[in-house]
Parts: structure tokens; C-alpha cells; sequence
């Protein structure tokens, strides 16, 4: 339904700058490569000793010196999570207040009962969303 | 180990990144995509962090701290964006971005654009009404 994941060829997954993009993917990809390479051509990365990414060192290096972006991006976490509980539960609410919405874009999972508030429609600023007096 | 050979995959990552956000026509997709540019960059930080904390005395770890940030940050992103592109999905019935011309400049005359700007405006007349 949201990726429209049909077997085989999908001519309309692409869209119509194909091209474009492939030339602009590809061109990005050779200057790229070409920097990195040259930048890079005589480098190596010592890979015998002990490994320097160890859990050790990632947490010691983590929690003594990045304490307060590591708690900051909690905060952002947070944040995320709440925004999408609110973005995701305004929707639901719009399609269980305005039954006639949900008829008309027939799309839409009106869920339990049409009228389970009872209460008119409030002051919701969705885009098309008609209001309770007028039912079409 | 070479480092161009991380470079490298991380350029070739970036660029399928790339190639899919700008030709790919599902949101779900263009999201995806966004990861996929996002993991090259984790892969650049590693990499880089491997080779400088070798061969400097002190190392704070940046790239590793900052890959897990960016992790992080990566999680949040698409958690955010998949919210968004559900109540698009919601509203309009569609996740197909070219199809989402709201915001976009009129051009006169198109073919396409003059339908949605005219579906548009009809939605608009009966929600005002």
C-alpha cells in the first residue's frame, strides 16, 4: 500500500528525471572516487595491535568526553518521540471526528464507532477537511 | 589496509544515496534513501577514527562518538519522516511526491498542475464553505 511493492518491473517508481538523476549520481560518484583516491593514495590504515574500536574505549572516550552531547541528544529523543505520537494521533483523531472525510477520500480507516465523541467538531485546521454542519 | 578502499565504498554508498533521492518517486523510498547517504557517512567517521586514533598520541574518539550520534540522530529522523509521510498518506491518499504540488510555483498552463491546482481550489471553496 505505502511502497506499492509489485513483483517485476515498476515503471512508475522512477520518476521521470531518471536520467538526470543518474547522470548527476554519476558524475557526484567519479569526482568523488577520484578526489578520495588521489587524497588518499599513499595512506594506510594499521590494522595489527589491539583494536581501536573496542567497546572500552568507544564507552570510556563516549562518557568522559561527550557526556553532554550524549545527554542532549536524550532530549532530542524525547522530542522525536513526542512528535511522532503527535503526528500520528492527530490523523486518527480528524478520521474518527469527521466520518464524512473518511467516506469521501475512501481511503481512510475510520475506526470504532463514527460519532464516538458526540461532541461537534472542533477547531481542527486540517487542509479539505469540511466542517460537521454541512454533510455531503 | 588501504584507506581509500572505505573512502571509496562510502562515495559509492553516498551516491546510490543520492541517485535514489533524486529519482526515486515514493516518500517511503526518498526516505530510504536518506539512510543510505547517512550510513556512508557513518562509514567515513569510522574509518577516518580507526586511522587518526593509530596514529595520533590522545584521541577523544569523535568518529566513533559521532557515529553513534548520528545513529541516533538517523532513528529519530526516520521516525519523524515516517509520522509525516503516514499523514500525508492519510490526507491525500497518495505518497507519490511528484504528485504533492502544494508548495510548487504555478507555471501557467501545465497539464498536471493545472488539474491539482484546480482539485485544489475546490477542496479549498468546500472547506471554506
Amino acid at each position: 500500500m505505502l511502497t506499492k511493492a509489485p513483483i517485476g518491473r515498476s515503471p512508475d517508481a522512477d520518476s521521470g528525471n531518471r536520467w538526470a538523476a543518474l547522470t548527476v549520481a554519476l558524475a557526484a560518484a567519479a569526482t568523488l572516487i577520484w578526489v578520495v583516491v588521489d587524497a588518499f593514495r599513499t595512506t594506510w590504515i594499521d590494522l595489527d595491535g589491539p583494536a581501536a574500536g573496542s567497546t572500552r574505549a568507544t564507552g570510556e572516550s563516549l562518557f568522559q568526553n561527550w557526556v553532554l552531547p550524549f545527554e542532549g541528544l536524550s532530549v532530542l529523543l524525547l522530542a522525536a518521540l513526542v512528535g511522532a505520537i503527535v503526528l500520528s494521533r492527530q490523523a486518527k483523531k480528524t478520521a474518527a471526528d469527521g466520518p464524512a472525510t473518511g467516506a469521501r477520500a475512501g481511503n481512510r480507516t475510520v475506526a470504532g464507532a463514527p460519532s464516538a465523541t458526540g461532541a461537534p467538531a472542533p477547531a481542527v485546521t486540517e487542509p479539505g477537511a469540511p466542517s460537521e454542519k454541512e454533510p455531503r | 589496509m588501504h584507506l581509500a578502499y572505505p573512502a571509496v565504498l562510502s562515495a559509492l554508498l553516498f551516491c546510490t544515496g543520492l541517485y535514489g533521492v533524486l529519482a526515486r518517486r515514493n516518500a517511503i523510498l526518498v526516505l530510504m534513501s536518506v539512510e543510505l547517504m547517512l550510513n556512508a557517512v557513518n562509514l567515513n567517521l569510522v574509518a577516518f577514527d580507526v586511522w587518526l586514533s593509530k596514529t595520533a598520541e590522545e584521541t577523544l574518539h569523535s568518529g566513533q562518538a559521532l557515529t553513534l550520534f548520528t545513529i541516533t540522530i538517523a532513528a529519530a529522523e526516520i521516525g519523524i519522516g515516517l509520522a509525516i509521510v503516514l499523514a500525508v498518506y492519510r490526507n491525500r491518499g497518495t505518497s507519490d511526491i511528484d504528485k504533492l504540488r502544494d508548495s510548487a510555483e504555478s507555471h501557467g498552463t501545465d497539464g498536471p498542475d493545472r488539474d491539482a491546482s484546480t482539485t485544489q481550489q475546490a477542496e479549498k471553496a468546500e472547506a471554506t464553505a
